[in-house]
């Protein structure tokens, strides 16, 4: 049985506290197949940052779904959720309204979903009804405290444009692709002392429509940063991302992702898609 | 170029073995087998800073600094493994071009003026901060009013290369420097120099310019901040010590290589 955070008298008062406590869904057993602890992929078929364009293209990748790691030690993983029911418009709202209170962020997935926190400046741009929906992610910085597989790590995940992380913006429109909810962070274990090493990564979700709903097209690159909208490679001589650390990653994905595409038409429609 | 800094500190009752191990062991294996790419080994040893200049993430024993003409591949490459110490000490290391990516303040002296203290640090931006931002705020807003501090001398910064250089040489795996001991992820190097610690501590504590704080200082969205001057934490996200203007050791020439 796993162990949620309890929520506080005033989340609980909240009519869509009920998504919070509501059982999650078993993951996608297909996907969690695909990236089992003995499923580790060929790294030739994996796509490097510096190629994220590749996205753009019709069809699919050779492996859509796997992790390895890469021969520079860096972590790979790519995941292709499919999420029935589920339109570009609930994404765009979920990316905004999940970062304003900690309770948002566990419904996703409360196993492993503790907290979320915005800066004053991020949360007054996500509030601004004058912003653009689909752009009240760019820019912002989140810090999630979640579980990703190796137990609960403190996540500064810095959100860009799709421009920042290396997308042809010419290309950058339907069918190619609907939305991309992107960017680099650091992470480290909680409570960790504040001095130590920081492990960075680059993040994209790439979000196509498909019949009946959209597919998350998911690539991490495990210790790899963002400087200067070019993909860096920020691991010292000989340092590998460990295995069991890619492998969660991959996992978490699948749990993640299958949970929030079954609540995120109901509690959409519920919120009517309003910001708060 | 590239410019290898390491700053270390060190407890006063490992300096004995640690002098000997630097001098005997360590420096000369770094000269003997990197000499043919290294243009200067350097190393200063750190001054006896008041109490009130340790504030800053002080570390109290050297600074090393390799310059590279060329980098050479990392990995063992034909060398046995380094010495160990006797003792493993904290340790910050990071890596920068040669010169100085701006020059803000005081080139406009001459080198035979009153001579000065150089207050060297390393820093990063805290947690949650974008690179492009903390610079903006230090290059644009900090910077500007650093340079009105009574009694500034000089002031100049390297922006720190990244990815991190691989060195070359390696451990012995059972006798490597251990991680929590070895502080790695910085943005920046600066120096500011003063006539004395006098004028340290004029400039810096007792009539300082005003100053803007950065967002970082004052949302609490950022841990492990503070909200005065040099708003970077020390011991977290600044390290810092006190350096005269000639170094006390240059290995190239000290050194008299005697091993294999």
């Amino acid at each position: 049985m796993v162990k949620i955070r309890e929520l506080t008298a005033e989340e609980k008062a909240k009519p869509y506290s009920k998504y919070y406590y509501r059982p999650v869904d078993d993951p996608d057993p297909e996907l969690m197949g695909l990236v089992g602890a003995d499923r580790a992929m060929d790294p030739a078929q994996a796509l490097y940052p510096e190629d994220i364009d590749r996205l753009l293209d019709p069809g699919y990748m050779e492996v859509e779904t796997g992790w390895c790691n890469l021969p520079n030690g860096a972590g790979y993983i790519c995941v292709n959720n499919k999420m029935p029911g589920v339109t570009v418009d609930m994404l765009d709202w979920w990316f905004a309204w999940h970062s304003l209170a900690g309770m948002h962020y566990g419904i996703w997935y409360p196993p492993g979903h503790f907290d979320i926190t915005i800066s004053e400046k991020d949360r007054a741009r996500v509030l601004d009804p004058a912003v653009p929906i689909k752009e009240k992610i760019y820019g912002r910085t989140d810090h999630v405290v979640e579980d990703v597989g190796t137990g609960p790590e403190d996540i500064f995940i810095f959100f860009c444009h799709p421009a920042e992380l290396g997308f042809d913006m010419d290309r950058f429109h339907p069918p190619n692709v609907a939305a991309v909810y992107g960017g680099y962070g650091l992470d480290m274990p909680q409570n960790a002392e504040p001095w130590q090493i920081r492990a960075p990564a680059i993040m994209c979700h790439f979000i196509r429509e498909i019949p009946g709903g959209v597919e998350f097209r998911t690539r991490f690159w495990m210790g790899y940063t963002l400087i200067d909208r070019k993909p860096v490679m920020m691991l010292p001589y000989g340092v590998k991302v460990p295995a069991v650390a890619i492998q969660g990653l991959a996992e978490h994905n699948v749990r993640e992702y299958t949970n929030l595409r079954n609540v995120l038409p109901e509690i959409y429609a519920e919120l009517g898609g309003r910001i708060p | 170029m590239i410019k290898n800094i390491v700053m270390m500190s060190l407890p006063i009752d490992d300096i004995a073995e640690m002098e000997r191990w630097y001098y005997r062991d360590h420096s000369s294996e770094i000269a003997r087998r990197y000499g043919p790419w290294l243009q200067r080994h350097e190393s200063y040893v750190a001054l006896n800073a008041p109490a009130d200049a340790r504030e800053y993430g002080f570390y109290d024993w050297r600074v090393t600094e390799t310059y590279w003409r060329e980098v050479p591949e990392p990995g063992p490459k034909g060398a046995y493994c380094f010495t160990p110490a006797p003792v493993w000490n904290p340790i910050v290391a990071c890596a920068v071009p040669a010169q100085p990516t701006e020059d803000f303040f005081g080139w406009d002296g001459f080198a035979t003026d009153r001579a000065c203290i150089r207050w060297y640090q390393i820093f990063r931006y805290p947690l949650g901060v974008r690179l492009e931002e903390g610079e903006d705020w230090y290059l644009n807003v900090h910077v500007p009013e650093v340079m009105k501090q009574p009694g500034l001398r000089r002031f100049f910064s390297h922006k720190a290369v990244k990815p991190p250089v691989p060195l070359p040489g390696m451990w012995h795996p059972d006798a490597t420097p251990p991680d929590e001991l070895m502080m790695v992820q910085w943005d920046r190097v600066s120096e500011l120099w003063y006539d004395s610690f006098s004028a340290w501590r004029n400039a810096v504590i007792d009539d300082p310019p005003a100053y803007t704080p950065p967002e970082w200082a004052t949302d609490p969205f950022y841990p492990h901040t503070i909200d005065r001057f040099p708003f970077f934490k020390p011991g977290v996200d600044l390290v810092s010590t006190f350096l005269l203007e000639r170094p006390s050791d240059e290995f190239l020439r000290d050194t008299r290589y005697y091993l294999p």
